[in-house]
C-alpha cells in the first residue's frame, strides 16, 4: 500500500512538473479589439470622431480610414496611429509587433 | 428519488454484467446526484490536464450554442483561433519531431481605456471580427501567427523570399485542416496578389511547392533550416554566405524533387552548414533481388563518411522496407536518433498520390565529442 501511494505521489509530482513546463510554453500575445466593441473602444481613446469625420489617414498607405476598413491602432512616438485593412498594412502591423 | 430507486434495484431478468456494473457504480456512490457531479468534475479535471484540446473543443461547442449573445461570439472568435492554430502547430511539430512552430497564440481582448493610458501602454491593437469578416480574420490571424512563430531562431539567417514563401505554405496547411473558406480567402486575397506583385517570392514559392509535393518540404527542408538556426545562433555570419548556403540546399533538393524515374542526380550535399545524404528506396528490382542490404550499406557508408543527417525516402509498400532499414541503425554507436515522418507525394496531375515516409537518421556529433575529450 505504501509503495502504491509513494508511486502515485511520484507520478503526480512528475505530472505537475511536466504540466508546469507546458503552461510555461511561449505564447504569441495578440492584443485585439472585438469588431462589435470597436465604437466604444475608439471613443475611449478619442479616435472615433476623427475617423467618422474622415480626418484620419492610414499610417502605412495614406488612404482614408473608415469604421469599415479600420484594422489596427498603435502608438508611434507618443502619437496614436491608425492603419487600414490593406494586406500590406497588415504585414506592417505584424512587423510592428501585432503578434508579440 | 423513485427513479433512482428503480435503477439501483435491478430485477432478476437483468443480465449479470449490467447487474454487476450497477453494483459497482453504487459502491462508488456514482448513482447519487453528488456522485454524478463528482464524476463530471473528475472527467473535466482529467480533460483539463491530459486532453486540454478535447476540453477546448467541448467549450467551443457549448459557446457555439449561445452565439446569439455577444460574449459567446467574442469567446468563439478567441477560442477558435487559439485552439485551431495551436493544435495544428503542435501536430506539425509532433510529425516533424522538432519545434518548428515554437509558440502558441494567446488573444487578449482590449476593453475601453483612456487616451493617456493607451499611449502609455504602447501596444499594437488589431481588430478581430465574428460576422462579415470571419474567414478573413481567421486567415490573417493564422498568417500573422506563422510569420511570428515559424523558424523563430533560423529566420534571421534565411533569405526573405524563402521565409515568406515558407510562411504561406505552412499557413495554407493550417487553414486546409479547419477552415476551407479562410483558405480560399488566403488564396484569392493574399497569395495570388502577392505572387503577382513579387517575382522573387513567386519563383521561390513555386520551387518550395515542388518540394512539398514530393514530401521534402516538411520532412527535409524546414528541419534543415531549423537545425541551421540552432547551430548558428547567435553567431554573426555574412548574408552572402547564408544566401549561398540556403540556395545551395534548395537547388539540391529541387533537383531530386523534379528528377525523372531513371535520372541519376546527386543524392549527397555537403556545405559549410549542411551535411545531408538522401537514400531513396524506390527500385523494386533491387529489393526483390538483394533485399534491403544495399540500402543498409549506403546508410552505413554515409554515416562513416560523416554525413550529419541521412534521410531515407520510400513510397507506398516500400515504406515497410525503409522502416526495416532504419531499424538496423537504432542502436548504432554513430546514430543519435531515428525519426520517421509521414507524408504524401503527388503526381503531376494531382489525380493520385502516394503515401510516403521519410526517416531521418541523425548522426552523433563525434567530432565535437572527440575534441571535448582531447581538450
Amino acid at each position: 500500500m505504501v509503495r502504491i501511494i509513494s508511486t502515485l505521489v511520484k507520478l503526480f509530482r512528475q505530472f505537475i512538473k511536466e504540466e508546469g513546463e507546458r503552461l510555461k510554453m511561449n505564447k504569441v500575445e495578440v492584443n485585439a479589439v472585438f469588431g462589435e466593441d470597436i465604437i466604444p473602444f475608439l471613443k475611449s481613446i478619442e479616435m472615433y470622431y476623427p475617423i467618422v469625420n474622415g480626418e484620419v489617414l492610414c499610417a502605412e498607405c495614406a488612404s482614408q480610414v473608415t469604421l469599415q476598413n479600420f484594422l489596427s491602432v498603435y502608438v508611434d512616438n507618443g502619437e496614436i496611429k491608425v492603419c487600414c485593412d490593406d494586406l500590406r498594412c497588415y504585414n506592417s502591423m505584424i512587423e510592428k509587433g501585432a503578434f508579440e | 428519488m423513485i427513479l433512482l430507486k428503480t435503477e439501483t434495484t435491478p430485477d432478476d431478468k437483468t443480465p449479470k454484467l449490467i447487474k454487476e456494473s450497477i453494483e459497482w457504480l453504487e459502491w462508488f456512490g456514482l448513482l447519487s446526484p453528488t456522485g454524478v457531479l463528482a464524476a463530471i468534475l473528475f472527467v473535466l479535471i482529467f480533460l483539463y490536464f491530459w486532453k486540454p484540446e478535447v476540453l477546448g473543443r467541448l467549450r467551443l461547442f457549448v459557446v457555439g450554442i449561445f452565439v446569439a449573445f455577444k460574449w459567446a461570439r467574442k469567446e468563439k472568435v478567441k477560442r477558435t483561433i487559439e485552439l485551431d492554430i495551436s493544435s495544428d502547430s503542435k501536430q506539425i511539430n509532433k510529425e516533424i519531431g522538432i519545434e518548428l512552430l515554437s509558440f502558441e497564440p494567446d488573444i487578449k481582448w482590449v476593453g475601453q481605456t483612456t487616451r493617456e493610458e493607451f499611449i502609455k501602454g504602447n501596444k499594437v491593437i488589431i481588430r478581430l471580427d465574428y460576422h462579415d469578416d470571419k474567414n478573413r480574420t481567421y486567415a490573417l490571424a493564422a498568417l500573422g501567427f506563422v510569420r511570428k512563430s515559424l523558424l523563430h531562431v533560423s529566420k534571421r539567417y534565411v533569405p526573405e523570399e524563402v521565409i515568406e514563401s515558407s510562411n504561406l505554405i505552412v499557413t495554407r496547411k493550417i487553414l486546409e485542416k479547419h477552415n476551407v473558406e479562410a483558405l480560399n480567402y488566403l488564396h484569392t486575397e493574399v497569395l495570388i496578389p502577392l505572387l503577382k506583385s513579387d517575382q522573387k517570392i513567386r519563383e521561390m514559392y513555386d520551387t518550395l511547392i515542388e518540394l512539398e509535393n514530393k514530401a521534402m518540404f516538411y520532412q527535409i527542408f524546414l528541419p534543415e533550416l531549423f537545425r541551421m538556426g540552432l547551430l548558428l545562433n547567435p553567431k554573426p555570419i555574412s548574408t552572402e554566405t547564408l544566401q549561398k548556403e540556403v540556395r545551395g540546399l534548395i537547388e539540391f533538393l529541387f533537383t531530386i524533387a523534379t528528377k525523372e524515374y531513371d535520372e541519376i542526380v546527386p543524392l549527397r550535399h555537403r556545405s559549410q552548414f549542411f551535411s545531408i545524404a538522401i537514400i531513396i528506396v524506390a527500385r523494386s528490382e533491387t529489393l526483390t533481388a538483394l533485399g534491403i542490404s544495399p540500402y543498409v550499406k549506403r546508410v552505413s557508408n554515409a554515416l562513416k563518411e560523416g554525413y550529419k543527417n541521412i534521410y531515407i525516402l520510400a513510397y507506398n509498400y516500400k515504406r515497410k522496407d525503409a522502416r526495416k532499414i532504419a531499424e538496423r541503425f537504432k542502436n548504432n554507436s554513430l546514430v543519435e536518433s531515428v525519426h520517421p515522418i509521414e507524408g504524401k507525394v503527388y503526381h503531376k496531375n494531382f489525380e493520385k498520390h502516394k503515401e510516403c515516409v521519410c526517416i531521418v537518421i541523425k548522426a552523433k556529433n563525434i567530432m565535437v565529442e572527440e575534441n571535448r575529450e582531447t581538450s
